[in-house]
C-alpha cells in the first residue's frame, strides 16, 4: 500500500506524540526523584523488527540505544510466543542489549487484533539495582555479578496477569524496593498508554495505513542520512582517544578508530581500540558503543532529522570482542559507558569534524561525572541514595561561548536534582550549588563554567562513590582555545583534612562535606583575542576572577570592575612579542 | 458431617515415623545423586526434611545438624504469607533469603514442595542445599567485607517457581542470570524438586497405606511424643541460670571483638535460652548471624548436651525458647550482612551453651572444638571460559577433649558434622591445584588428661595465574579453649608459602597467589580436658609413636613417664 504524505505525517506526528505521552506519563507517575526529577528515561515505538519509529526526545544517549533491548526480546522470546497483554522486562548489557544494568527497559508490543504490529518501550534509570555499592555505580567492580540484578529478557505480565513472584524477587535485590516498584509500575502503565493510542491510530487509519506509515518513515529517514553520507568524500579518517586509566592502572583505555565513508555507508571500525578492562571503568558495552556512535553521526549529518532506526541503517559498527569497546562476559560494562563511551562519542566526532569545519566545538567538560552517596537513614532501616551527575561547562563555538553548568551531551534534557528535593528527602545539607570561578576553558570564545555542589553529610556515616573522566586528558580548546578545570572531588575543602579523589569509593563521617566540582567547556580561538570587555563582563558575572582575566586573557581590571584599556593594551602588545601559555 | 477419626496405635505411629524418617533419608540420597554441584554431591552440604503445614519439621535426615535446625523457618514464615494455604498440587516454592524469607544465608536455597494427599495439604518437603555461588561481590558469594545484605548475592524471597508442576521460567532465568555457575545452579535446584517429589512420594504411600488423616494425627503424635521426652530430659537438670560467653574476632572490617553472651535458664522442663546482652549488630558480614541460624545454634548445644541420640524434630525444642534482643548480632536488622557470621557467631553461640551448661552434664560436655567451618575459598579465571573457578570447602579441625574420651581428629565442626571434604581426586580433576598434602597436623591437640582431636593440614600448589584465595577462619586469633585444666588448642591459619619458602599467613581475609605457590590451610585442634601431667603415658607414647604428638611437646606438656610407657613397644622413642 502506498500511503499519501498527508496521512503519512499524521500518523508519524501521531508516533511521536504517543513516545512523548508515554514519558509523560511515566513521569508523574514514578516514585523515584530520580525519574520524576532529573528525568533520566526514554519511551519509544518500534517497528516488529525492533527498528525504533518514534521516540520521546530528551536522552540523546538513548537515541542509538533503545532497538537492542527489544532486538534481544524478540530473539530469546520471539514476537510469535508473546500475547496481548504480555509485558517483558530486561536490562542487561549481554543478555538484553542494555548499556548498564541500571537501565531498565519495560517492552510491550502491541496488537492489532491478534497480529502484533508494533512494540512500545520505556526505559528507565533505577536509583539503584542491588550492586555492591549502592546506587549501581561500582567503577572498580571486578564482574558484572558485582553490579547488581542482571534481567535477561522475560515475562513480567502475561495477558495482563502480573507475575508477583518475578516482581517480588527483583524488588527483593534492589535497595529501595518500594520506590523502585513503583517506578516499575509506572513504566509499565506508561508502556499500556502507548498501547491505548496505537489503538486510536488503529482505529482511524487501519492497520494497513500504520504499516506502510512506519515503512515510509524508516525510509525517508535513511535516505536523507545516505544522501548526506553521499556528499562527502569516501576515505577513512583515523582517531585515537583516551579515556581515564582504571584503578590501579598507569596506562589508559585507549579507542583507536577507522571511520570510513563508502558511498552512502560509515563504517565506523574500533579494531584497536584497547584489550577489555579489568573494572566498569574501563569497558563500554557494545550496546553503549554502538548507540554512542550512532549518535556521534546523526548530531553531525542530520541533527534536525526525525530521530527513528532509518537513520543508523547506514553505519555499521565494528568492535573487536573482547576490547574495552565491546567486553566479554562477565565483564564488568556499568560505570564504563560514562568513560570509555565518552572516549567513543569524542572520537567519532573528531573524525567527522574535518566535514563540517563552521561547526566546530571545543570539548565539553565530560560525562556524567556521577557522584553517589549512601548510607542509613538516622532512625529508619531504610537507605538513602543521592545518585547525581554533574553540571559543567560546554565547549565553546565559532562566535559563541559555550553554555553553563549543562548536563553532558549524552545526557541532554536530564536535569539537576532540585536542593529542596534532596534536602527534604535525605540526611544532606546543599550548602552551595553555584557555579565555579575561573573553570571555563579560556580562548576568543570561552567555554562553558561548570558547577560547583557542596554536600554536608547529616547522618553519622555514609559510603560514597566517585567516578569522573577527563581528568588525565583534560577537555581540548579548539583553534587556539584553551583547556578548561578539570572535575575533581573535594572531600572537606580548605579544611587540614582535604582530599581530593577522582575516582573510586569513600566513606564520609557525620558532618564532612563532599565537594563535587566540575570541570569548564574548552576555548575557542586564541584568549588572549577575546573582546576586553566581554572579559570583563565576565569578571563582572563571577565567570573569571580578576587574576585569571591577567593571566589568561591579558585583560587589566581595576578594583571597580572597569577595564584599564591602556593596561590591557600594552599587556596585550608585550604578549604578542612574548607568547604566554594557555590557562590552568 | 465429621468423620471421627481414631487416634492411632503407638505401633502405627512407629510405623509412620520410621515411613516419614525413611522419606527424609531418601530425599537426602535423591539429592546427593542428582546434584552437579560437590558441594552437594561430595561435600553434602544440606539437609531434607518434611514438615507439617504449620512449618514444624517432622522428620529430617541427620546429615547437617546446623542447617537440620534452621528448616522451619523457611516453611513458617512461608506459611506465614498465605501462600502454603493457597498451595495447589505441583507448585513448589524457592527462597534463600534471612530476612524476607526465614534463610539462613544466601548460599543456602530452599526448595519447598506442598505435598498433597487426596487434594489435601498433609505434609511439607524441604530440601535446602549450599549453592557454590548466588553472585555478589566474590565468587563463592562469601564476601568478607561486606556492609549491607544487597552485596552477598541474589535475594530470593518466597517465591513460586512451578505453579501446578509447570516451572516458571521467567523466575528461573532470572535467578540462573546472577549466579556464576548458572547451569550447575538450576540442576542443582532441579535436583532438590525431585528430592521433594521423591519425599512427597512415599508420603503419598503411607497415606495409601494408612489413611491421609492417620498420618497427619500420626505425624502430630510423633511430635508431642518427641516433646514429651526432652521434657524429661529437661527437669532432670537443676532449675537454675547458667551463663556463658565468648567472642567473635572480627566483623571483617575491623579487629574488634564481638561478644556472643547467653543466659540459659531451666525451669521445670522448660529451657530459655536468652542471647540478651550479646553486642549489637556489627557492620560487617563476620559479626552477625541471622535469628533463624542463633535458634539453630542454641538448639544444637542442647540437642548435643541432652539427647544426642534421640529423635531431632520440632517436638522436641517446643519447650526450648530462644531469644536475642533485635538489631544485636545474634539478631540483626535488616540490611546488615549475614553470610560470613553463620560460621563464626554460630561458633560462639555453640560454645556458648554449651560451656554454660557443661556444669551439669559433665559426661557430655566437651572442651571448645577447633573453630567452625574454616573455609577455604581458592578462586580465578579458566582462561577461554565465562565462569570463573571457585573452590570452596568446609575443612575438618580437632573436636575438644570430653571428661572421658580424647577429642576426635579431622573432623569437621559441631554445626556441620555429617558434611565430608571434596575428595582430592575431584579437585584436581576439575581445578588448577595440585593437593600436595591432606594430614593430620602434629601437636596442634590442646593437652590435657584427655587431649583435643587433630587439625588438619591441607595443602594444595596453585597451577595457574590470577588466583586469589580466602580464608575464612575463626579462632585464628583466640585459641580454643581446655577445660578442667585442659590446654588450648592450636589456632587456624592460612599459610601461603613461595618458591624461595618466605611465608604470609592470613587468618581472615582475601589475598592473592601466584602460580606455583602453595597455600597450606591449617586448621587448629581442639581444646584439652584435665591436667597434662595426669595423662596416661601410655596413651602419650601411642600419640608419639602415630606422629600426632612430638617428642619435644610430649615432653613439654606430660611427664616424662611417656618415654617408659613407650620404651617394651618399639624404638620409636626420643631421649
Amino acid at each position: 500500500m502506498n500511503l499519501d504524505p498527508v496521512t503519512t505525517e499524521l500518523i508519524r506526528e501521531q508516533l511521536v506524540s504517543t513516545a512523548r505521552e508515554m514519558s509523560e506519563r511515566l513521569k508523574r507517575a514514578a516514585y523515584s526523584p530520580m525519574i520524576r526529577e532529573t528525568l533520566d528515561f526514554c519511551s519509544a515505538l518500534h517497528a516488529p523488527t525492533g527498528e525504533v519509529i518514534a521516540q520521546a526526545t530528551g536522552i540523546p544517549g538513548l537515541f542509538g540505544l533503545m532497538s537492542q533491548s527489544v532486538v534481544a526480546t524478540l530473539e530469546r522470546i520471539g514476537l510469535a510466543a508473546m500475547e496481548p497483554g504480555d509485558v517483558v522486562i530486561c536490562n542487561d548489557p549481554y543478555e538484553a542489549g542494555g548499556m548498564h544494568l541500571n537501565d531498565v527497559n519495560i517492552i510491550r508490543p502491541i496488537f492489532a487484533e491478534d497480529e502484533p504490529i508494533m512494540i512500545a518501550q520505556c526505559k528507565a534509570h533505577w536509583v539503584d539495582i542491588g550492586s555492591v555499592e549502592p546506587g549501581g555505580w561500582t567503577p572498580d567492580a571486578t564482574d558484572m555479578y558485582q553490579e547488581g540484578l542482571r534481567l535477561p529478557p522475560v515475562r513480567l505480565m502475561r495477558r495482563g496477569h502480573l507475575n508477583e513472584g518475578l516482581l517480588d524477587l527483583i524488588c527483593a535485590n534492589v535497595r529501595l524496593p518500594t520506590e523502585i516498584r513503583g517506578d516499575l509500575l509506572a513504566q509499565v502503565g506508561a508502556t499500556a498508554a502507548g498501547v491505548a493510542r496505537i489503538g486510536e491510530v488503529l482505529e482511524r487509519h487501519g492497520r494497513e495505513a500504520l504499516t506502510a506509515a512506519m515503512r515510509t518513515i524508516l525510509d525517508q529517514a535513511e535516505q536523507a542520512v545516505r544522501a548526506r553520507i553521499r556528499a562527502v568524500p569516501d576515505g577513512t579518517v583515523r582517531v585515537r582517544e583516551h579515556a581515564e586509566p582504571e584503578a590501579g592502572a598507569t596506562e589508559a583505555p585507549q579507542v583507536d578508530l577507522a571511520l570510513t565513508i563508502s558511498g552512502d555507508e560509515v563504517i565506523a571500525d574500533f579494531t584497536g581500540s584497547s584489550k577489555q578492562g579489568l573494572t566498569s571503568f574501563g569497558n563500554c558495552s557494545l550496546p553503549a558503543t554502538e548507540g554512542l556512535t550512532r549518535l556521534a553521526i546523526k548530531s553531525v549529518l542530520d541533527p534536525l532529522g526525525p530521530t527513528n532506526e532509518g537513520s543508523y541503517r547506514p553505519v555499521h559498527v565494528v568492535a573487536p570482542s573482547g576490547s574495552c569497546v565491546n567486553p566479554s562476559p562477565p565483564s564488568p560494562v556499568t560505570v564504563g559507558p560514562a568513560n570509555v563511551g565518552h572516549a567513543v562519542l569524542l572520537a567519532v566526532q573528531r573524525a567527522l569534524a574535518p566535514l563540517l569545519p563552521d561547526r566546530a566545538v571545543a570539548d565539553e567538560f565530560g560525562s556524567v561525572q556521577v557522584l553517589v552517596l549512601s548510607g542509613r537513614t538516622p532512625g529508619s532501616a531504610e537507605p538513602f541514595i543521592l545518585f547525581t551527575s554533574g553540571w559543567g561547562g560546554g565547549g565553546a563555538r565559532a562566535g559563541r561561548d559555550g553554555l553553563h553548568g549543562v548536563a553532558t551531551q549524552v545526557d541532554g534534557d536530564v536535569r539537576n536534582m532540585p536542593v529542596e528535593v534532596i534536602e527534604t528527602t535525605l540526611p544532606v545539607r546543599v550548602e552551595r550549588f553555584e557555579l565555579r570561578d575561573d573553570s571555563g576553558g579560556p580562548g576568543r570564545q570561552r567555554g562553558g563554567v561548570g558547577v560547583r555542589a557542596d554536600y554536608r553529610l547529616l547522618a553519622p556515616c555514609a559510603e560514597g562513590s566517585i567516578a569522573l573522566n577527563r581528568v588525565n586528558t583534560p577537555p581540548g580548546g579548539v583553534f587556539g582555545g584553551a583547556s578548561p578545570l578539570t572535575s575533581r572531588l573535594v572531600i572537606n575543602p580548605d579544611t587540614p583534612g582535604e582530599r581530593i579523589l577522582t575516582r573510586g569509593a569513600f566513606t564520609l563521617a557525620h558532618g564532612d562535606v563532599c565537594s563535587h566540582q566540575i570541570g569548564g567547556g574548552g576555548g575557542y580561538g586564541p584568549a588572549e583575542t577575546r573582546e576586553p570587555q566581554a572579559v570583563v563582563a565576565d569578571v563582572l558575572a563571577g565567570y573569571v576572577s580578576t587574576a585569571a582575566a591577567e593571566r589568561d586573557y591579558a585583560v587589566i581590571v581595576d578594583d571597580d570592575g572597569h577595564l584599564d584599556t591602556a593596561a590591557t593594551r600594552r599587556r596585550r602588545e608585550a604578549d604578542r612579542r612574548e607568547p604566554v601559555g594557555a590557562g590552568p | 458431617m465429621t468423620t471421627r477419626v481414631l487416634a492411632p496405635t503407638t505401633i502405627t505411629v512407629e510405623l509412620v515415623r520410621n515411613r516419614l524418617e525413611a522419606a527424609a533419608r531418601e530425599m537426602t540420597e535423591t539429592l546427593r545423586r542428582a546434584a552437579y554441584s560437590p558441594l552437594i554431591r561430595e561435600s553434602l552440604d544440606f539437609s531434607t526434611a518434611l514438615h507439617n503445614p504449620a512449618g514444624e519439621v517432622v522428620a529430617q535426615s541427620a546429615a547437617l545438624p546446623f542447617l537440620a535446625g534452621a528448616m522451619t523457618s523457611a516453611v513458617a514464615t512461608l506459611g506465614a504469607t498465605g501462600r502454603l494455604a493457597k498451595a495447589e498440587p505441583g507448585d513448589i516454592y524457592i527462597s534463600n533469603d534471612p530476612y524476607l524469607a526465614g534463610g539462613t544465608h544466601v548460599n543456602d536455597i530452599a526448595v519447598i514442595v506442598p505435598v498433597f494427599c487426596s487434594d489435601e495439604l498433609t505434609l511439607v518437603a524441604h530440601a535446602k542445599a549450599h549453592m557454590l555461588d548466588v553472585g555478589g561481590r566474590d565468587p563463592g558469594s562469601w564476601a568478607l567485607d561486606a556492609t549491607d545484605a544487597q552485596q552477598e548475592g541474589i535475594r530470593i524471597p518466597h517465591v513460586r517457581l512451578a505453579h501446578r508442576a509447570q516451572i516458571d521460567e521467567d523466575v528461573m532465568a532470572v535467578i540462573c542470570s546472577n549466579v556464576r555457575f548458572p547451569g550447575q545452579l538450576r540442576a542443582d535446584v532441579q535436583a532438590m524438586i525431585a528430592a521433594c517429589r521423591a519425599g512427597a512420594a512415599r508420603v503419598d504411600e503411607a497415606a495409601a497405606r494408612y489413611g491421609t488423616e492417620v498420618v497427619v494425627s500420626a505425624a502430630t503424635a510423633i511430635l508431642d511424643q518427641d516433646e514429651a521426652r526432652m521434657r524429661t530430659r529437661i527437669a532432670e537438670l537443676p532449675d537454675a541460670i547458667y551463663r556463658s560467653s565468648d567472642l567473635v574476632e572480627t566483623d571483617g572490617l575491623t579487629d574488634e571483638e564481638i561478644a556472643v553472651e547467653v543466659t540459659v535458664t531451666v525451669e521445670g522442663s522448660e529451657i530459655d535460652i536468652d542471647f540478651t546482652g550479646s553486642a549489637p549488630e556489627a557492620r560487617g558480614s563476620n559479626g552477625n548471624m541471622i535469628f533463624a541460624g542463633t535458634e539453630a545454634s542454641a538448639r544444637l548445644a542442647l540437642k548435643c548436651l541432652l539427647d544426642p541420640l534421640g529423635p531431632d524434630n520440632d517436638g522436641v525444642y517446643r519447650p526450648v525458647t530462644v531469644r536475642a534482643a533485635p538489631g544485636s548480632c545474634v539478631n540483626p536488622h535488616h540490611p546488615a550482612p549475614v553470610t560470613v557470621g553463620l560460621s563464626s557467631v554460630a561458633h560462639c553461640a555453640i560454645e556458648s551453651v554449651m560451656r554454660a551448661l557443661a556444669p551439669v552434664v559433665e559426661e557430655r560436655a566437651m572442651a571448645d572444638q577447633f573453630g567452625c567451618v574454616q573455609a577455604l575459598i581458592l578462586a580465578g579465571p579458566v582462561p577461554g571460559h565465562e565462569a570463573p573457578f571457585v573452590h570452596f570447602m568446609v575443612y575438618p579441625g580437632g573436636s575438644g577433649a570430653r571428661a572421658n574420651a580424647d577429642g576426635l581428629d579431622g573432623v569437621v565442626n559441631i554445626c556441620d558434622s555429617g558434611v565430608r571434604n571434596i575428595p582430592a581426586e575431584v579437585i584436581e580433576s576439575t581445578l588448577p591445584v595440585r593437593v600436595e598434602r591432606m594430614e593430620l597436623l602434629t601437636d596442634s591437640a590442646g593437652p590435657g588428661r584427655f587431649r583435643g582431636g587433630l587439625g588438619v593440614r591441607a595443602d594444595y600448589r596453585i597451577l595457574t595465574e590470577g588466583v586469589t584465595g580466602t580464608a575464612v577462619l575463626n579462632r585464628y586469633r583466640i585459641a580454643p579453649r581446655g577445660r578442667a585444666g585442659g590446654g588450648e588448642g592450636a589456632t587456624s591459619r592460612t599459610v601461603v608459602i613461595n618458591r624461595d619458602g618466605e611465608e604470609r599467613h592470613y587468618g581472615f581475609e582475601t589475598f592473592p597467589v601466584a602460580r606455583g605457590e602453595l597455600v597450606s590451610h591449617r586448621t587448629g585442634g581442639g581444646g584439652g580436658w584435665g591436667t597434662p601431667a595426669e595423662r596416661d603415658p601410655v596413651r602419650v607414647a601411642a600419640d608419639v609413636h602415630a606422629g600426632l604428638l612430638s617428642p619435644q611437646a610430649a615432653t613439654r606438656h606430660h611427664s616424662a613417664a611417656w618415654v617408659k610407657a613407650a620404651r617394651p613397644r618399639d624404638g620409636l622413642v626420643h631421649e
